[in-house]
């Protein structure tokens, strides 16, 4: 278990306060709960994008949260993708491995594998501007994961894609991250998501963690 | 049946409109291409000096004020959103926002301690320009990466880049083409800048502007006047086909990015204001015990209510442009060529509508409101009021759809919503009205006004004395900006 304690924040009309956390440190622990929950900003405090002096974020011995951001060494999926529009899929992909300085072979080893776990060749070639929606969301995965991170942040991945194409991509997510055994933090609105993936579910209402 | 008929009335009258208003801002040119008294070639040596110095000094002063706005931009990043982050705006926009004549001061006055001669030359003139655009150019980059690439850098943050990787690999290819547009756009700010070049440049650095108004002021060349006046036009026409796009996004910076800020750099984002205003105090202190001439006292009344009237009407006029605008737009053609059209310069400006019949004083002072509003006009419409219209379009398409008016688009949908932000921008141009010399001394004759004061003051190297009207005249410049942004928090409630 990594253990998430002091984690508060508040803005005019809202205050987030979660006293204590346990994720999961395998598999998928889903946060789950109504828009305006503050599950969004749960997700920037973990991450770091967001400051929260008080917090500690406990995980195999080491505090996160007082590490610096890309010391952290996180995976993360917007659920607006971000990838970057004016490279091609594979370029998105080797982008985070070269931030994590993988050697070249290593990488060119990685991005094979995941370009047959995530059905990923026809989108390798092509401007990240162009790709459909499930193409874009199995390249932000990739390039989440490509460095394996010591954890994984999942913000409604699924949000764009259509009935039929999600629960395609619920299986093949769920299925690489079981390969790769990276502890990941899905946010999700969708009960399906949880039904389908989620190993540890915590409910978020107003601020406060309300069942875990 | 009488709806449809209308409507044809309407879009005809729109066209009609849309016409009016380029020829309008095109006017100028389109004098001189009528009324110009006579035409020769001259020979390139005449010429051709001062357009090598124009395009070296604004060369450099836009590569300098991308390369410092760059760095102010890094410094912005380490304030949090809020109060000091909204200071923080207001004090990188200041040089850039004031009139050049308080600009001059302000550096005549860091000057004066140490006996530099005055003029001072090209490299003066750069340094002005880049105090006065960094500022803008680390604001426009501010809101250009929030608005395209904050969620980009927060990705290339968590996945471990550096910022070099992350500048190199994601932001430049993904913003040269802004970039370029900045640069541009800079460029045509200091290409064409006629007050600064005129005070601080002197003879020997005499720009393209300076150029055509010693042209035709001291030697009434004006064929010679028209070679360069072409020469210029020609490359700001090649800039405005550059430059089809706006380069201020709306928004502003709601969060900051503190990937891209760096570590001590935090405090220089107020350094281009204190310059400015550390020098508005120096000035002000070395002018507060000068006595002025009886003669020059009893102008002084006429020329500040005459500065408050031009300043008052150029305001008054850009709101009826940016209504006119609002009317006949979104349009494609026209959009097209509000963001690109760049404004012909303050000597071609003025010089055309001097060749106008007219000679009494309120002639003077309509050609001098109509000439500030031409210079004016297109680039506050790009910087401030372009990207207030642009938000409504969306609604414009549905309230066509529903089958409304323009009329009742322009006054039930864009006005109120946009209002507050266009009567801002009329107040900017009655600001810089306020402070106007340049367009004054072509066209004003013998109406005297509190900055052609100033300057003659300056040209007689009485700067204590032209230092001593400084703060009467800001004070009565922010007194009608603050009319105008009044009016707009009126309209706002």
């Amino acid at each position: 278990m990594s253990v998430v304690e002091g984690l508060k924040h508040s803005y005019p009309g809202f205050t987030l306060n979660i006293p204590h956390w346990e994720i999961a440190d395998q598999g998928i622990t889903a946060l789950w709960g109504a828009s305006g929950a503050g599950k969004t900003t749960v997700f920037r405090l973990l991450m770091g994008l967001e400051p929260c002096p008080g917090l500690k974020w406990t995980f195999k011995g080491e505090d996160l949260a007082q590490m610096p951001i890309p010391q952290r060494r996180l995976g993360v999926v917007f659920q607006t993708l971000e990838l970057f529009p004016h490279m091609t899929g594979e370029e998105n992909i080797l982008f985070a491995a070269r931030a994590r300085k993988l050697p070249g072979d290593l990488a060119r080893q990685r991005l094979d594998g995941l370009i047959e776990d995530l059905r990923l060749g026809a989108c390798m070639k092509r401007k990240a501007s162009v790709l459909s929606g499930g193409e874009a969301q199995r390249v932000a995965l990739a390039r989440a994961v490509i460095a394996h991170p010591r954890f994984l942040f999942l913000d409604e991945p699924f949000s764009s894609l259509d009935a039929e194409l999600k629960v395609e991509a619920r299986s093949m997510l769920k299925d690489l991250i079981g390969k790769l055994n990276i502890p990941t933090l899905l946010i999700t609105h969708d009960e399906a998501d949880l039904q389908a993936m989620a190993c540890k579910v915590a409910r978020l209402r107003d601020g406060r963690l309300e069942g875990v | 049946m009488n709806g449809i008929k209308f409507l044809k009335g309407e879009a005809l009258g729109r066209s009609l409109a849309r016409v009016a208003l380029g020829l309008l801002l095109l006017s100028p040119y389109l004098i001189w291409l009528v009324w110009i008294p006579s035409w020769s070639a001259p020979s390139a040596q005449a010429w051709l000096k001062p357009l090598i110095t124009s395009l070296l000094q604004a060369f450099t002063s836009a590569a300098l004020s991308v390369v410092c706005g760059f760095l102010l931009f890094q410094a912005v990043q380490g304030w949090r959103p809020g109060r000091w982050r909204h200071v923080c705006e207001v004090a990188l926009l200041l040089p850039g926002m004031v009139p050049p004549l308080f600009l001059v001061l302000a550096l005549l006055a860091w000057a004066a301690p140490w006996g530099v001669a005055f003029p001072y030359g090209l490299a003066a003139v750069i340094g002005a320009h880049v105090l006065m655009n960094s500022g803008l150019v680390a604001v426009a980059l501010d809101r250009m990466v929030y608005s395209k690439l904050s969620g980009m850098t927060e990705t290339a943050w968590v996945l471990g880049a550096s910022k070099r990787q992350f500048w190199l690999r994601v932001a430049w290819p993904y913003l040269k083409g802004d970039l370029a547009c900045i640069f541009l756009f800079v460029f045509s700010l200091c290409f064409t800048s006629f007050s600064i070049p005129l005070v601080l440049g002197g003879r020997r650095a005499a720009t393209l502007e300076v150029a055509i108004f010693d042209t035709i002021r001291m030697e009434g060349r004006w064929d010679l006047a028209v070679v360069m006046a072409l020469c210029q036009s020609l490359i700001l026409f090649l800039l405005a086909m550059t430059l089809p796009r706006s380069f201020w996004p709306a928004r502003r910076g709601r969060k900051s990015l503190p990937f891209l800020n760096v570590r001590g750099l935090k405090p220089l984002v107020f350094v281009p204001a204190l310059v400015l205003i550390i020098g508005w105090v120096l000035g002000g202190l070395a002018g507060a015990g000068v006595s002025f001439d009886p003669q020059l006292k009893s102008q002084l009344i006429d020329a500040a209510l005459t500065t408050t009237t031009l300043a008052f009407s150029v305001g008054l006029l850009h709101l009826l442009l940016l209504v006119l605008v609002a009317y006949v737009t979104p349009h494609r053609g026209l959009d097209r060529f509000l963001n690109g059209y760049l404004a012909p310069s303050p000597a071609i400006t003025g010089f055309a509508l001097l060749l106008l019949p007219g000679e009494s004083e309120t002639a003077a002072l309509l050609k001098l409101i109509f000439a500030l509003t031409l210079i004016t006009f297109p680039l506050l419409y790009r910087w401030l009021a372009h990207a207030a219209l642009a938000m409504l379009q969306k609604q414009i398409i549905v309230a066509r759809s529903l089958g409304a008016s323009w009329a009742a688009i322009v006054f039930e949908i864009v006005w109120p919503q946009a209002a507050p932000q266009l009567l801002r921008v009329c107040g900017l141009s009655a600001l810089w009205a306020c402070g106007d010399f340049a367009l004054s001394g072509i066209l004003a004759g013998p109406m005297p006004t509190l900055p052609l004061l100033m300057q003659g003051l300056i040209d007689n190297y009485q700067i204590e004395a032209a230092q001593a009207l400084m703060f009467p005249l800001l004070f009565l410049g922010l007194g009608i900006y603050g009319v105008f942004v009044g009016a707009a928090r009126y309209v706002s409630r």
